[in-house]
């Protein structure tokens, strides 16, 4: 395992300045993505999922956004120290990026088939009508009928842009795809289409799969791995089937227990008490101890390192760990 | 393309709507400002049986409807009237001068986006820096100086103290150079502003982190992938400001003797010169309804959310 190792994210802390005070949006990320792993990160709104998915390619927002520790290594190769030149080889072609709300993330003012084709015309040798055709094939693959090429992004529904997203993120068929939130902006029912549509392209195309996501859902149907993140944090790490069934920090069980079920008896949900741990006001200690039900002195001041429970299976908490 | 032949024919349709307000309000605005042509043709002092042979010659004894409909009607068959004090046709005098109006506004407007529209990319690009703050003061400079005021100074400092170029006249380049200034500084102030707003707001944009993860460089983000957001603002503006110019420089004309069509404005309201005033200020609605109608057009290419209806 340890000899194929795609990106490795280490102790990474992202800071955010900004007139309204400093955030720190990442504190200790540590995260290994192996060569056609597929690997979900499950966290709330503000956990730094994003943050992290952006950190990959360098494209933080500047200058409110700072990686202040750490280090991201693709290929063994730090991504902070590589020069501008590098990152552009590797940004659309090695590792490529779905966004999370394709209403935004499409350029009103061109062409859906313009925008698919500059990844393939920066990164291949090719005449524009070459790009045009290799365009038409991957729209087909998203199932957009090749002849809309021509047609602004305006003129398609929201799951529709999010199948251009997809088409461009596959198109030079990157050794990692990090698909960040790619259906939260979508109908229930475009969900399910656009993940069949992600689950078909898996397993066509041999490419490592990093999806950020809230929605459990997701990661059980796509992924082999979970991350849970917290507080800009992993705090537990694992085979999704591990994970989801003997969920081992009390925020995970807690997430799962959030999810209503259609079977069995109707019992009241399980609601974490009080609210996500703020960028800007983290607690000491674990971030999650003034929800836990579970937290004992320790906890207020000290952070609990990763620690193996069983094969695999990592925590980050004294009490489960201790536990085990 | 239909649509856009079924939007022109719209446009002129309405166009000759505000070309028949603008004869009306111009007839009107003219013969409420005190005295007539007939007084001030004449010489001072001429006795007040020859100012009246003077208004029957010239029509200004027949009621106001009368003298509308008689003017209307010989625009309609494409007369503009005569010049009562050039004495010759309207047409003619407006092709004379209209020409020379039209190289000012060329040059000045080319030289205009040449400076501020790269000066704009790189302002917004490197929000926050010496380039920055320059790019913002002299747009503020720009904005903040009246065209008479900013006329007279550069009169006063190139021609009067430095003897670098002419203040007046029309002929050789150095005569566009002062004129050119005064005219274009405001508005490339403006472009500069509007270009600097447009691309920081442009390059907060999702779609723009997007264009970075897909491996394109920055040169080619400014330039094309974001630019093309931030020109819509800049095209009306310019649009706007072409129409104004060609509409007539009034002030900017008259400060530096050049002999266009804003002078020949100028002119023809100072000596009540009926006809020509309400001839000219319908060709210059005229013009100003037609480049933004092509404005219009043209931002409809840029951005295909609008629609031409």
């Amino acid at each position: 395992m340890e000899n194929n190792v795609l990106l490795e994210i280490k102790d990474l802390q992202v800071q955010y300045v900004t007139e309204r005070g400093t955030g720190n949006a990442l504190n200790g990320l540590t995260l290994t993505i192996h060569k056609g792993e597929s690997l979900g990160l499950v966290g709330e709104t503000g956990a730094g999922k994003t943050t992290a998915a952006l950190s990959v390619l360098n494209l933080l927002p500047k200058p409110a956004g700072r990686i202040i520790g750490g280090e991201i290594l693709y290929n063994g190769k730090s991504v902070q120290k590589m020069s501008n030149k590098e990152l552009m080889d590797i940004r659309g072609k090695k590792i490529s990026m779905i966004f999370q709300n394709p209403l935004t993330s499409l350029n009103p003012v061109f062409t859906i088939g313009e925008q698919i084709s500059m990844v393939i015309r920066k990164h291949e040798k090719c005449t524009h009508r070459q790009a045009d055709e290799k365009t038409k094939q991957l729209l087909e693959e998203v199932g957009i009928p090749g002849s809309r090429l021509h047609d602004y992004p305006s003129q398609f529904s929201g799951g529709m842009r999010q199948r251009v997203g997809i088409a461009a993120g596959i198109a030079l068929n990157p050794e990692l795809l990090i698909a960040d939130e790619p259906t939260t902006a979508l109908d229930v029912t475009i969900q399910a289409q656009i993940l069949e549509l992600m689950k078909k392209l898996k397993t066509q195309y041999d490419t490592s799969l990093l999806m950020i996501t809230h929605n459990l859902g997701i990661i059980s149907e796509l992924c082999e791995n979970v991350a849970v993140i917290y507080g800009g944090r992993i705090i537990e790490h694992g085979p999704v089937k591990d994970v989801f069934g003997t969920p081992l920090h009390p925020y995970t069980a807690g997430l799962l227990g959030a999810i209503p079920s259609l079977e069995g008896k109707k019992e009241r949900l399980h609601a974490i008490p009080g609210k996500i741990a703020g960028a800007t006001n983290l607690p000491a200690g674990c971030a999650f101890h003034p929800r836990c039900e579970m937290c004992i002195e320790k906890c207020k001041s000290q952070v609990p390192p990763m620690a193996t429970v069983r094969p695999g299976h990592n925590v980050a908490c004294f009490v489960k760990a201790e536990g085990k | 393309m239909p649509n856009v032949m079924r939007f022109i024919l719209k446009r002129l349709g309405m166009t000759l709507v505000i070309l028949f307000c603008v004869s009306i309000i111009a007839f009107g605005l003219i013969r409420i400002a005190p005295g007539n042509p007939a007084m001030l043709v004449l010489p001072d002092g001429a006795p007040e049986e020859a100012i009246r042979a003077m208004e029957v010659k010239l029509g200004l004894d027949q009621p106001l409807p009368v003298q509308y409909f008689r003017y209307i009607g010989g625009v309609l068959k494409g007369d503009l009237g005569t010049s009562i004090i050039y004495k010759i046709p309207v047409k003619d005098l407006i092709f004379q001068r209209l020409p020379v109006t039209f190289q000012l506004t060329v040059i000045t407007m080319v030289v205009c986006l040449l400076i501020s529209i790269p000066l704009g990319i790189i302002a917004g690009s490197r929000q926050g820096t010496i380039i920055d703050f320059s790019a913002t003061m002299f747009a503020l400079l720009g904005q903040s100086m009246s065209t008479v005021w900013m006329g007279i100074l550069v009169i006063y400092i190139f021609s009067v103290k430095l003897g670098w170029l002419p203040s007046m006249g029309y002929g050789t380049w150095q005569n566009f150079v002062l004129p050119a200034i005064t005219l274009g500084y405001p508005v490339a102030a403006q472009v500069t502003r509007m270009g600097r707003s447009g691309m920081i707001d442009v390059l907060k944009e999702d779609y723009i982190t997007a264009t970075y993860a897909k491996g394109i460089g920055k040169a080619v983000v400014y330039t094309k992938y974001a630019f093309k957001n931030a020109l819509i603002p800049i095209v009306t503006i310019v649009g706007m400001q072409i129409g104004t110019y060609l509409a007539g420089a009034v002030v900017v004309e008259t400060i530096f003797a050049w002999p266009g069509f804003g002078q020949l404005i100028f002119q023809a309201v100072g000596t009540r010169d009926y006809p020509l005033v309400q001839s000219c200020l319908l060709v210059s609605a005229a013009l100003f309804a037609i480049v933004n109608m092509f404005v219009d057009i043209l931002n409809s290419f840029i951005d295909p959310r609008i629609t031409l209806h």
